[in-house]
């Protein structure tokens, strides 16, 4: 009777987890991987928002306070927006409000978004480390190009910092950006383009040269605040490079310097736009908030926050100097050159082909909980559906997750033993979906060893300590938190084998009683972030791999 | 003062404010009309750069008052609203004779069809711009104030194709194109791509004979621009906002004229930067009212009244598509405007630009990922 009662309530768990899509029960099972492609509020406006505008939230708040509404957010990176507008009339929210129209074209092929209008703007620019710029004199140049850009990270010049081009629309705009100078700056890019094997090798190397990846511009930001020793420049809106130089100056640092390349790059204008789903009410309130937000008063804060707002081109003396600082670089009477932004397929290819054979190549261990616990709380569903995204081939082309031909995977299950290694290297799609079929199968189901099999995980790393420049590496934990040996056994691990900080564990949480101090202690003693996987998995998990 | 003074001075004062206010609501006229139609809701599909006028208190109250028409309008685009069979809709108002054309082709039969409005498909650029194609005499400025533009020059491909450097103006990049909204999803684009078809046949209108020889260069033209905008008045907005990131762009004559009455502050900063630039030949968009029921045959002679007409020109900066119709530029907030626009040349006929459609979506339109 009570293993009855158990299986009702692991089914339970595992219904309400995808009851968040209300999809029939009957299709659950099969339809797992999408089952928490976007976590839906129940009630209030569903507002999803580009990560890059959660510092103008107190602006949203004011509003919400005003008009007695409320925003359930949801901040997600430029390309995943587009990813939830693919949905059309089932796309889980009422107020779209991403970077660039780009992305709103590319997802909402049902047109869906209405009255969509530009709040603001802000252009793509790079920001470099003002002493390097001096050396590379690149300061009060008007002349220079991403080609030299290309030239001094290729060089090891500077260390250089952007996010993943399949996640957001920086990250995105300067791979475009680099494709176009490595194809001789032809006037559009075409697929042709893209095919050249001499632009394929150049900016694979380009790409190898990148610091890191990361999934959004924000987190960008905070990355280098906190760790300035580890970048000379990242590519970023002007209005983060200004945020972040603040920060920076703050700190005692030194600021970045703003490039804007003499060849072009894009600006971003913040489109606000509205998904009916029927309620009346919503569209009443969007149109209320369009006006808010392009009111002078609302104008003037969002300038201030390092947003550009004025009608034809802001006005040097119209600014605050200490905000759009001549000295770091920023000058708004410039003249931004654009580039022509190619058509949807060729942007598409684009995407596809840095996922797949540009970036630089992922090592990527994966530690999966298979303990009594996460199969009783529906964790275990959760996993392998993550899994599911990421090794079965037509998923992962679904949601941009493809391994390339020169990613390394492996994968330790775990319960209170250590299972595996089953390792992957490449993307033959036999290989993956034989690794998958082997996590996926009835393994697991005694005891939580997560220390042990992080310190297994990390002996592995350490074997393969030389190949590893090579490769962005990054240890990812997925359980429920509650482990049942003890911390030491980790602990004494990194410290034997000295690897600490420079390799990133990321943990995506699963189940109700997460246990997230012993989750925080394991962060703390590498680097990283934790994610909470019972909330729009698909989004979490895109987030992380964005990492690496 | 006195009782009586004061008592004369209010009379006074509220005989003056009847008397403004019956000017004012023109109920002299309302009364000198012959009894107006019994009240009815108008159901009709507009092309999106109409919303704002019928959202005039002012147009409604003509409609409502003198004709007794109320219109339920939604915006829906030229090209869509005459894809299909539109039940329940009363009528439709679309962008271009073109809509017209192939509402015509797909089988529709209008109760009655006539064209209310015309609006020039123009260009827009920064001053720095216009001026820089007036110096290359590419452009020239007539009266003073209106430029108008040679387009011959300005779409020549290839290595013949302009560069913003050769124009004097280095910091913009690249070859020198005009860019337009996105030609299978909004009018104006559209527009573009039949006023683009006749430059590139000699100024002359395309027909069947020479289409073959066109129509890919005209795709190729769109395939430069790249993703393009998916409506007009965001391509308008984007180019607000920086004006040299796209120096030249496709639009509609009354954009300006619209945004100039909505955004007073901005009145003078859009004198002195931004220019109309009129392209000789160009093409009219122009907007044909398509009634499919007799209700819908009311709205017709309705937006022919004259102080419609006026409000579609002062304050939408439409011009009147009636016969004899004169619209003076003097009355409107911006400048550079001028009193009619010469060189109009008619678009293809519809099975040519159905043609020139299906080229354009091989190669612009976006697939379906």
């Amino acid at each position: 009777m009570q293993r009855i009662f158990k299986g009702f309530i692991a089914l339970c768990a595992l219904l309400s987890l995808i009851g968040c899509e209300k999809r029939a029960p009957a299709q659950a099972g099969q339809a797992a991987p999408q089952a928490s492609g976007d976590a839906i509020p129940a009630t209030g406006i569903r507002f999803l928002s580009g990560s890059e505008n959660k510092d103008l939230y107190p602006i949203l708040q004011q509003f919400e306070k005003e008009n007695g509404v409320k925003f359930a957010m949801t901040y997600k990176g430029s390309v995943d927006g587009m990813m939830a507008l693919q949905k059309g009339a089932d796309t889980p929210y009422d107020f779209v409000w991403l970077a660039s129209d780009i992305w709103i074209g590319l997802g909402d092929r049902q047109k869906v978004v209405k009255n969509a209008d530009s709040i603001m703007t802000s252009p793509v620019v790079f920001g470099v480390k003002a002493s390097k710029a001096k050396e590379l004199a690149w300061v009060n140049n008007p002349g220079v190009k991403i080609k030299d850009i290309v030239e001094a990270v290729s060089t090891h010049k500077i260390r250089f910092a952007m996010t993943s081009a399949t996640q957001s629309n920086t990250g995105a705009c300067a791979t475009f950006g680099f494709y176009s100078a490595l194809s001789g700056s032809p006037e559009v890019l075409t697929q042709a383009h893209l095919n050249d094997k001499t632009m394929q090798e150049q900016i694979s190397k380009l790409l190898n040269s990148v610091n890191r990846g990361s999934g959004s511009s924000g987190f960008l930001v905070d990355d280098l605040v906190a760790h300035p020793e580890r970048y000379d420049a990242m590519v970023n809106y002007e209005a983060l490079v200004i945020s972040a130089n603040q920060k920076l100056v703050a700190q005692g640092e030194e600021p970045l310097y703003v490039i804007y390349p003499a060849d072009g790059m894009t600006v971003a204008n913040f489109p606000l736009g509205f998904v009916s789903h029927g309620d009346a009410s919503k569209d009443v309130i969007f149109k209320k908030l369009q006006t808010y937000l392009k009111s002078d008063a609302v104008q003037k804060q969002i300038l201030a926050q390092g947003r550009r707002t004025q009608i034809l081109g802001l006005k040097p003396d119209a600014v605050d100097k200490s905000v759009f600082n001549p000295a770091w670089g920023i000058d708004v009477s410039k003249t931004i050159s654009a580039i022509t932004m190619p058509p949807s397929d060729v942007i598409k290819a684009g995407l596809e082909l840095y996922q797949t054979s540009l970036r630089k190549p992922s090592f990527s261990i994966f530690v999966l909980d298979y303990s009594g616990s996460m199969l009783h709380n529906g964790g275990a569903e959760q996993l392998k559906a993550a899994m599911t995204l990421l090794l079965e081939p037509e998923e992962a082309k679904r949601y941009l997750l493809q391994v390339s031909p020169r990613d390394v995977t492996a994968i330790f299950p775990y319960d209170n033993k250590v299972y595996g290694p089953f390792v992957i290297k490449g993307n033959d799609p036999a290989d993956l979906r034989g690794a998958l079929a082997q996590i996926t199968g009835d393994i697991g189901g005694g005891g939580t060893s997560t220390h042990t099999a992080l310190a297994t995980a990390l002996d592995y790393l350490v074997q393969h300590r030389n190949e590893l420049p090579g490769y962005l590496p990054a240890v990812f934990l997925m359980t429920d938190g509650d482990a049942t040996d003890s911390i030491a056994i980790f602990k004494t691990k990194v410290a034997e084998l000295g690897i600490g900080r420079d390799i990133p564990i990321y943990a995506i949480t699963f189940g109700k009683e997460v246990a997230q101090d012993k989750i925080d202690e394991i962060i703390k003693a590498m680097s990283g972030k934790s994610f909470d996987g019972t909330q729009d998995l698909v989004g979490k998990f895109r987030e992380v791999k964005g990492y690496n | 003062m006195n009782k009586h003074t004061a008592f004369a001075v209010v009379a006074l004062v509220l005989i003056l404010s009847a008397f403004a206010a019956w000017k004012f609501l023109h109920v002299d006229e309302y009364l000198a009309r012959p009894a107006r139609g019994a009240d009815v809701t108008v159901k009709v599909m507009v092309g999106g750069e109409k919303m704002a006028f019928l959202a005039n208190p002012k147009v409604q109250f003509v409609l409502k008052s003198k004709y007794g028409l109320t219109i339920d309008a939604s915006k829906v685009g030229s090209i869509n609203m005459v894809a299909g069979a539109n039940p329940g809709v009363d009528a439709l108002w679309p962008s271009s004779q073109i809509a017209s054309e192939l509402f015509r082709l797909n089988g529709g039969v209008p109760v009655a069809e006539e064209n209310i409005f015309n609006s020039a498909i123009v260009m827009y650029s920064p001053t720095a711009v216009a001026d820089a194609l007036v110096a290359a005499k590419i452009a020239e400025k007539r009266d003073g104030s209106v430029y108008v533009i040679n387009c011959k020059k300005l779409f020549e491909t290839g290595d013949a194709a302009l560069t913003w450097a050769g124009l004097g103006l280095p910091r913009i990049n690249g070859k020198v194109k005009v860019f337009s909204s996105d030609p299978m999803l909004t009018n104006s684009g559209l527009m573009f791509a039949a006023l683009l078809a006749n430059i590139l046949n000699n100024d002359e209108v395309v027909t069947e004979k020479e289409l073959p020889s066109i129509e890919p260069k005209v795709s190729a033209y769109f395939k430069r621009l790249g993703t393009m905008e998916r409506s007009t008045s965001d391509l308008f907005q984007s180019f607000l906002s920086n004006p040299m990131f796209k120096p030249i762009i496709i639009g509609y004559e009354n954009q300006v004229v619209e945004y100039a009455l909505q955004h007073p502050e901005h009145r003078e900063l859009l004198r002195s930067q931004i220019q109309v630039l009129y392209p000789v030949p160009t093409v009219w968009s122009s907007h044909p009212f398509i009634a499919l029921t007799s209700n819908g045959k009311r709205v017709i002679d309705a937006l022919k009244d004259p102080e419609v007409q006026r409000l579609a020109w002062e304050e939408h900066g439409f011009r009147s598509g009636l016969v004899g119709a004169t619209n003076d530029p003097r009355i409107l907030v911006v400048g550079g405007i001028p009193k009619t626009v010469d060189s109009i040349i008619s678009v293809p006929a519809g099975p040519v630009m159905k043609k020139i459609m299906e080229g354009l979506s091989g190669d612009v339109s976006p697939t379906t990922p």
